[in-house]
């Protein structure tokens, strides 16, 4: 292991456990390498001073209270109309007009149930990239 | 417990989807905004904005992402404006008292320690106090900030270097 392989993963280290073995091999480099010695020890000793100078913040013993009155004062807005309203709305449209060209057209048949069901999947595709754009 | 959330909201039970969410998030938000804006008792008041725009959006919730990461994503967009705001409120001199307690910073007790923070990149400062802030989880930190886990440890790294450096410069 060369030197900047373990200046590496002694930063690794400090993020998270690294693996036993790449532990190890830093380690040993650490330890026969003064100028990653060096490296090291000022790294932990950062380590240790950001961990200690930290605070433990929390948050006061009337935030929930204050929260909860905010919350009276304003209802969750529930929204107008069920979600699956427009794609109801939207095969109950196609449907209907495929119907009424199967009634006018009964010699066409095969070619309305096509072309409807094509017309009804790419326009259900097209509302939802649109309705999804809005949210 | 986020799918226990999930489930919630399908179940249109707002009230207890939003108990679960202050039980498992309230202080992991109120310490984000603490790092945002400097100040404990302003992020106190900006946690309270951030859980009541949840509360509102409850019902839109479309589940695309987890709840955790959608709930940190209006945290982050409401921490971000409130700072902003609060900085064009700095401006304002006569608003002296207030402008002491916004700078007071996230790391505390080691005065060297927080004017070496100052001095980097502002998102190396942000990345650097929340890992510490947030008992060190880098996967939680990035899923704070909205950005790959490997960007965070990035930021570290070059924080934690040059922190070093100016250790050694003061040695
Ligand atoms: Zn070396």
């Amino acid at each position: 292991m060369n030197c900047e392989h373990a200046r590496q993963a002694l930063l690794d280290s400090l993020d998270s456990p690294i693996p036993a073995e790449l532990d190890e091999a830093m380690r040993n480099h650490v330890g026969n390498c003064e100028a990653c010695r060096g490296f090291a020890e000022r790294q932990r000793a950062l380590d240790v001073r950001l961990t200690a100078a930290a605070p433990v913040v929390s948050l006061s013993s009337e935030f929930r209270s204050s929260l909860q009155a905010e919350l009276s004062d304003h209802p969750i807005p529930i929204p107008s109309w069920p979600e699956s309203l427009p794609d109801i709305a939207h095969l109950a449209g196609c449907a209907f007009a495929i119907l009424l060209l199967l009634v006018a057209l009964p010699q066409y048949s095969a070619a309305i149930l096509a072309a409807g069901m094509g017309f009804t999947l790419v326009t259900y595709f097209l509302q939802a990239v649109v309705r999804s754009s809005l949210t | 417990m986020d799918e226990n959330v999930q489930q919630l909201l399908r179940r249109k039970r707002y009230a207890e989807a939003l108990e679960e969410l202050l039980n498992r998030y309230e202080t992991k938000v109120f310490r984000m905004a603490v790092t945002f804006l400097k100040d404990p008792a302003r992020a106190e008041e900006v946690t309270q904005d951030i859980f009541l725009k949840l509360w509102q959006a409850l019902p839109y919730y479309d589940g695309r992402a987890s709840p955790g990461t959608w709930l940190y994503t209006i945290a982050r967009n409401t921490c971000l404006s409130a700072s902003r705001s609060d900085f064009y409120r700095k401006t304002v001199p006569l608003d002296s008292r207030k402008e002491c307690a916004a700078l007071r910073p996230a790391i505390q007790s080691d005065l060297e320690l927080e004017q070496s923070i100052n001095r980097l990149p502002e998102i190396q400062q942000v990345v650097i106090t929340l890992f510490y802030l947030q008992e060190k989880r880098v996967d939680e930190v990035a899923r704070m900030l909205g950005i790959p886990e490997g960007t965070v440890k990035s930021h570290l790294h070059r924080a934690r270097l040059a922190l070093g450096e100016m250790m050694k410069e003061a040695q």
